[in-house]
């Protein structure tokens, strides 16, 4: 439960993660921004203070060279006065401008600029007055108060907003600072939360590679037990397999032995009888004669019959005369059977009874098989000691087969017989390809068991 | 005409019954002794050596084998006379038999008559002498 709610917590730290850092970017930018308003801002403001500065000066200039003149009546002392008006005229020109966006410095600019016409008209006054030659009445309008009035109303008004500037210039300065610090806030947080992120990262990184792991040895377990399944099914299915071949041939063997011991016995009776019955052949009738001879023909085929049978079921040759000879029996039969040119190479080799029938049986489908459907001319049956025991190989020049796709009827009887040979701890192998004939082999080792038990 | 001393080796009592009457009635044979197994056969032969003129041998014995058997019969000091008498006369049986020292083989369903024609052969005196 712990581990999945983490897990799911993991799952939005990412989105998490992102949305913090796209905030933080628009924090950034938006500080970013007001701060270079803010400059810009600084700007004007300290433009404005140095207009304010300059219009004071210029007054003061132009005053200056009112009073020139008016001590001199030289003419040139009229044009500092009248380059100051000018440039005075620009810079409010300039600053009327700035303030038309601030209403309360409006105001005070309003009545610095009142206070500047009136002196400005003040001082033209007290010229005109001088070029008219009125000299008393511009030196009284001179010595007034009113000229030095309207100088200290002009100077404070300017001062005050120069001071005005001076203090919005702080605080926009704060701001700035502000948002410095926002900005250097900002980016101690994303490193912080990129560090987290990380580690973050690295933990489910860690616990994926965990889990992977674990899968990992989960499949492998599981793939083990199928194995071990799948063996001991295997071992299983040979035991079985083993079990009911030695039945089968316990109870093929039974029945070859009452077929021989018993019917065996009774048809021989029969036809001792007969013998006896023919020696007196002159005492019987003609007719009796011939139903005799039809009855020893009889009693012929049905001896015939039941060696075909008994020899089907048990290879007789086999415990009687050894594996050896009883393959050369077989591939003589065959050879005579089919018309087919069959070598033999057998050597002498040491197996178990149960083994040398299993040998006998390979070669007896191997050669079945080549009749039915090899289309063949020549067979080789080689017998031959093998490391541990022996090797047994069947080999004709037929049509062959594929080997992945053999037909289903002679499939089971090789299956069989590769059962067989395994169950009795040999490996079989057949090797064909189309068209050049086929090759089964067996090869079987040499168990220590109980001797066989003789056929009688 | 003297009866041939016969010994038959032969596990099934119903043949050994039906044999010894139609050999005893068709041929001079006199059948003095019987066996069912290699062991006893081989036992026997041994104890009677030189006291009998015939074996009769089937090759499929209760235990063992008459092939055995054929071999004890045939040492020196055997004269008698061994015979095969099996279900089993193939041709490599035949071969195998006379091998190990068998005089005939003899099938046992196709050849009794040969069987009783031999034995009546070999109790002719010149017959012996001829072998």
């Amino acid at each position: 439960m712990s581990s999945a709610g983490w897990s799911r917590n993991r799952h939005y730290a990412f989105p998490l993660v992102a949305l913090i850092a796209l905030l933080l970017l628009v924090i950034s930018d938006l500080s970013y921004r007001q701060a270079v308003s803010s400059l810009d801002e600084l700007g004007r403001m300290g433009v404005v203070r140095v207009n304010n500065l300059t219009v004071l000066r210029q007054i003061i200039d132009a005053e200056t060279g009112q009073r020139g003149y008016l001590l001199t009546g030289r003419k040139e002392y009229l044009e500092p006065y009248d380059n100051s008006i000018r440039e005075m005229n620009q810079v409010v020109a300039q600053l009327d401008t700035y303030y038309r966006n601030d209403p309360d410095g409006h105001a005070q600019f309003t009545k610095l600029k009142a206070n500047l016409n009136q002196k400005i008209s003040e001082m033209q006054e007290t010229l005109d007055r001088f070029n008219e030659g009125k000299t008393d009445q511009a030196l009284q309008l001179l010595l007034s108060d009113i000229g030095r009035e309207q100088m200290d109303a002009v100077r404070a008004i300017a001062q005050q907003l120069i001071e005005r500037e001076a203090r919005k210039i702080a605080v926009e300065r704060g701001e700035v600072y502000t948002t410095l610090r926002l900005g250097r806030m900002g980016v101690a947080a994303m490193t912080v939360l990129s560090l987290l992120a990380l580690a973050m990262y690295l933990r489910q990184r860690m616990a994926i590679e965990g889990l992977r792991a674990d899968q990992q040895k989960a499949l492998e377990r599981e793939r083990d037990q199928l194995e071990a399944l799948a063996r001991e099914r295997t071992e299983q299915l040979t035991e079985l397999a083993r079990h009911l071949q030695t039945a089968r041939e316990d109870e093929r063997s039974r029945l070859a032995r009452d077929l021989h011991d018993e019917l065996g016995a009774l048809l021989t009776a029969a036809k001792l009888d007969v013998a006896r019955l023919k020696s007196r052949l002159p005492e019987i009738s003609p007719e009796a004669a011939t139903r005799m001879t039809h009855l020893n023909e009889t009693l012929n085929s049905g001896i015939a019959l039941k060696r075909r049978i008994i020899e089907d079921l048990r290879p007789s040759s086999l415990s009687n005369l050894g594996l050896k000879a009883a393959l050369e029996i077989q591939a003589r039969e065959f050879a005579d059977a089919s018309g087919l040119k069959v070598e033999t190479q057998l050597e002498p080799v040491s197996l178990s009874p149960s083994s040398e029938l299993t040998v006998y049986r390979l070669v007896q489908e191997a050669v079945t098989n080549i009749a039915k459907y090899a289309n063949a001319t020549e067979v080789h049956i080689r017998l031959a000691p093998h490391a541990q025991g022996a090797e047994i190989a069947v080999t004709d020049n037929g049509v062959g087969f594929d080997t992945q796709r053999q037909r289903r009827s002679s499939a089971h009887g090789l299956l069989g017989m590769r059962f067989r040979v395994e169950a009795e701890g040999g490996r079989m192998h057949i090797s064909s390809v189309p068209g050049q004939g086929t090759r089964v082999s067996a090869t079987l080792p040499t168990a220590v068991r109980e001797p066989a038990p003789s056929l009688g | 005409m003297a009866k041939l001393k016969t010994y038959l080796v032969e596990d099934s009592p119903v043949i050994r019954e039906n044999l010894i009457a139609t050999l005893e009635e068709l041929a001079p044979v006199e059948v003095i002794g019987t066996a069912d197994s290699e062991s006893v056969a081989t036992f026997w032969l041994g104890r009677h050596a030189g006291s009998i003129d015939l074996v009769i041998v089937d090759i499929f014995l209760k235990s063992g084998s008459g092939l055995g058997v054929i071999a004890s019969a045939h040492l020196p000091g055997q004269r008698a006379k061994i015979v095969v008498l099996s279900n089993y006369a193939t041709a490599d049986m035949r071969r195998k038999c006379l091998e190990l020292g068998a005089d005939r083989v003899f099938d046992k369903s196709n050849e009794i008559d040969s069987l009783v024609n031999y034995c009546i052969h070999q109790s002719l005196p010149d017959g012996a002498a001829a072998t």
